[in-house]
């Protein structure tokens, strides 16, 4: 891998990638909901919306139409720690892709009416997700399990913040964290690094740092558990997710043990989860586990649906398997799988342009250097069993869970289809 | 195409760029050949295949693909069957290993049959509280109405409760045999060592299938309508036509008027631009043109609020209409057939990927030498053939509307 910095304090990271005539460009800004006062919450995903609005150079819509007419795909994503903006395309046009890349990231001009517009947009995708059990759970899990922290508010925002926010907020915010040393531009694919670099400069090169990031007051991570919040909906259905203290990155070898416990417990039809409550209980129609990398203390959580009256079974189940890792040591032969499973995983992620520059990206941004994402496989081929249960009895205390569910109001009453007028 | 002594076909597509290895088995059957009264065997079937062979209990197969860090799935879509495992070319042999074994040797254990008919139960009524499948499911029903493709292909409560053992077991018996069956391969592996490997792996295999009956149908095309209602906080709608089968000649210039539109959901096409670039009506909206081999069916959806419902279901009839009224300029065109061939190279980045896509062609009817022309094709579609199937086809809607109750005054 290619890394080297523009003399405006971009970074910029090269892997090269020629099995398919195509490249990616992922540029990763590093803030996201974390770096928002409760008064703008969701700034960073509405600017993330905003991008792709118009530039001085190129009207609402061009954007998209020159990286689609190209045949290329353009797409964006906030967390609560990043935002980022990538571009596939194929590799003789990754001049388009930067140029226009470019142009989005610096010179969005945020026109009014657009803003308007894209609110509504917003608005909606806001309704969508609660709609969607997981999605909504997902909110209602964080704010639940910190009292506070930066994890603690939602990407989207709430439906009072989107609606209020303002165009001179949302320019405030891009002007002093939409800057070349808070960016990292993450390429992969069919190019030549060193013929690629003085392209990069050409178009990221003349940026420089228009204000300073805010002066947010520190907020500490503290826990809000133990917890319980039961909602019911017009369900068939019941969604649950159970949520437990997990590392962030000050202590980056505990997240790799962190992702080797997730493993154990929750990949694939063989691992613990799996088999106790689906398998051998039969309480749950699925189940699965996930820990998100973040920079600061996050989240090891366990999503489930299940029938409503196994409630009670499927919070006990978990919090045995939770007291199992914490006791007992867990075998060589599981442990080899699950780092062998780990590890094509990420061989597999490898396959297209945009997954590997995700995994590049996303460590890059999180660790703050290239080291964490080099030096990732080796680091879990040394985890140990012992490893295992230092971490879990450091993080996954079951007197700790913090639960959520979704469960229908009533016992499923179908609902009825009739004909209507034209 | 490769044959292999037992009437096997087999696809190898070999790829030196890496050393993943995708291997996929295809079987004809699937919810177009079950009748209205076993409706989703073929799904409760793919999902009971892993649990359990004359060598593995379900654990064993699970832990032996998991323990090369591999992965490997069956399951049932309208028109076929597919088992497939990823692995690294090094543990091709395990992984075909357990491949076989879950074709030719399962043994639909009872017990294990019962827990996969509540999980299938389950995912049933999870696809009720989901708006877009709910949406898309009474949608097909419509659709479809009369027709087997109208049935969904996970089943339905009724059915699904009342599939008996047997009747898996005479569906396997009878449809999982060699001249049924499509090997795709693709990964570094010499073509040659894959068809010894392959021919020795499936020796054993029941020669002959047995020939499914069903019947098509003829549509004529006319508008219904129908509305559900759902505490939501977004409507959802979904309207769309039947066409012709994937292999017709209509079919890659609907792929292509579909793409004018905004296939999946393109930003730079018709309906993100005006719906939600320039209404602000919704943040999903999209449509999709699915291949078939019987009747291949065009879909449009949007998620509005609840107060923009009529709106948004007239603005994305009328841009679908405008299709047949004025043809496509130029340059919008070009744009459509590029953004199409450039989804097509994106998404052929996978090595499973490729192989599904070869194995999809051919068991559509299109075959697989349809992934090598398809850029081609599309390059050739004008305006008038556009305008041409939008008139053809794109007449009276299906159309399928969830939203929240009035509220009360």
């Amino acid at each position: 891998m290619y890394i080297s910095k523009l003399n405006n304090g971009m970074t910029v990271l090269i892997q090269e990638n020629h099995a398919n005539p195509i490249v990616t460009l992922d540029v990763w800004v590093n803030t996201g909901s974390m770096n928002e006062l409760p008064e703008i919450n969701g700034v960073s995903h509405f600017l993330e919306h905003m991008m792709f609005k118009g530039t001085e150079k190129r009207p609402a819509g061009k954007v998209d139409l020159d990286i689609e007419s190209v045949g290329g795909e353009t797409n964006a994503g906030t967390s609560k720690d990043f935002t980022h903006y990538y571009v596939t395309v194929a590799s003789e046009y990754v001049t388009t892709g930067l140029d226009v890349l470019s142009d989005v990231i610096m010179n969005s001009t945020l026109a009014p009416d657009e803003v308007e517009r894209e609110r509504q947009v917003i608005l909606e995708e806001f309704k969508r997700k609660q709609d969607a059990p997981f999605n909504s759970l997902y909110d209602i899990i964080h704010d639940l399990a910190f009292k506070s922290g930066p994890y603690k508010q939602s990407v989207l925002g709430t439906q009072e913040s989107i609606s209020q926010l303002t165009r001179a907020q949302l320019m405030d915010y891009y002007r002093r964290y939409y800057t070349p040393d808070n960016m990292v531009l993450v390429v992969v694919g069919d190019v030549k690094a060193e013929t690629l670099i003085p392209e990069i400069q050409k178009y990221f090169g003349r940026y420089r740092r228009t204000a300073k990031p805010y002066e947010l007051p520190e907020k500490p991570t503290r826990w809000g558990g133990p917890a319980r919040r039961i909602i019911e909906k017009d369900k068939r259905e019941s969604y649950t997710v159970m949520a437990f203290p997990a590392p962030g990155m000050a202590t980056p070898r505990e997240t790799i043990i962190m992702d080797v416990l997730t493993g154990v417990l929750g990949n694939g039809r063989s691992s613990r989860l799996y088999q106790s409550l689906r398998e051998k209980k039969q309480i749950v129609s699925s189940i699965s586990a996930n820990y998100e990398l973040a920079k600061k203390p996050s989240l090891f959580l366990v999503f489930t649906t299940h029938e409503p009256k196994h409630f009670d079974d499927v919070c006990a189940a978990v919090l045995d398997e939770i007291r199992r890792v914490r006791t007992r040591r867990v075998g060589a032969r599981e442990l080899a799988k699950v780092k062998k499973m780990a590890l094509n995983e990420y061989y597999f992620a490898t396959e297209t342009t945009n997954g590997h520059g995700f995994m590049l990206g996303v460590s890059y941004v999180l660790s703050g250097s290239e080291k964490y994402e080099r030096t990732y496989l080796r680091e879990l081929n040394r985890v140990s069993a012992s490893d295992l249960l230092r971490v879990a009895r450091r993080y996954l205390d079951p007197e700790k869970m913090v639960v959520a569910t979704i469960q229908p109001k009533q016992a499923g009453k179908p609902v009825a289809g009739e004909p209507s007028a034209p | 195409m490769n044959v292999l002594p037992n009437g096997i076909r087999l696809i190898v597509k070999r790829n030196p760029s890496n050393r993943i290895l995708a291997m996929q088995c295809y079987f004809r059957a699937g919810s177009y050949y079950e009748r209205t009264e076993e409706s989703g065997i073929t799904n409760l079937l793919c999902e009971t295949m892993l649990k359990g062979t004359k060598n593995r209990t379900a654990l064993e197969i699970a832990e032996t693909m998991e323990a090369i860090g591999g992965e490997i799935d069956a399951s049932a879509s309208e028109d076929f069957v597919v088992v497939s495992t990823i692995s690294t070319v090094e543990d091709l042999d395990t992984a075909l290993d357990v491949l076989r074994d879950v074709i030719v040797n399962p043994t639909f254990p009872p017990d294990e049959l019962e827990k996969e008919r509540e999980a299938v139960l389950a995912a049933i009524r999870q696809q009720e509280d989901h708006s877009f499948s709910f949406a898309y499911k009474q949608f097909r029903a419509l659709l479809y109405e009369g027709h087997p493709y109208a049935l969904p292909v996970i089943g339905t409560t009724e059915t699904v409760r009342a599939i008996t053992r047997r009747q898996i077991v005479e569906l396997h018996r009878g449809q999982f045999a060699a001249d049924n069956m499509l090997a795709v391969v693709v990964g570094d592996v010499h073509p040659d060592t894959i068809a010894r490997k392959m021919a020795r792996a499936f020796a054993d295999m029941p020669l002959h299938h047995e020939e499914k009956i069903h019947v098509s149908k003829q549509f004529r095309p006319r508008y219904r309508t129908r509305t559900f209602t759902k505490e939501v906080e977004q409507a959802f709608i979904i309207l769309g036509f039947i066409t012709d089968r994937a292999r017709s000649e209509d079919y890659v210039p609907l792929k292509v008027a579909c793409a004018v539109l905004g296939t999946g959901a393109s930003v730079s096409a018709r309906l993100f631009v005006r719906l939600r670039d320039r209404l602000g009506l919704a943040y999903a909206v999209g449509c999709q043109m699915r291949g078939a081999w019987d009747k291949s069916h065009f879909y449009a959806y949007i998620g509005t609020s609840p107060e923009t419902v009529e709106t948004a279901r007239d603005k994305l009839l009328e841009e679908i209409r405008l299709l047949a009224v004025e043809p496509v300029p130029p340059a919008e065109l070009e744009r459509a057939k590029n953004h199409l061939i450039g989804q097509f190279r994106i998404a052929h980045q996978r090595n499973s990927a490729q192989a599904e896509f070869l194995g999809i062609y051919e068991m559509l009817g299109l075959e697989a030498r349809f992934d090598e022309v398809y850029c081609d094709l599309i390059k050739q579609v004008t305006a008038e053939q556009v305008q041409a199937v939008a008139a053809k086809y794109f007449t009276a809607p299906t159309l399928v509307i969830l939203r929240p109750p009035a509220k009360a005054k």
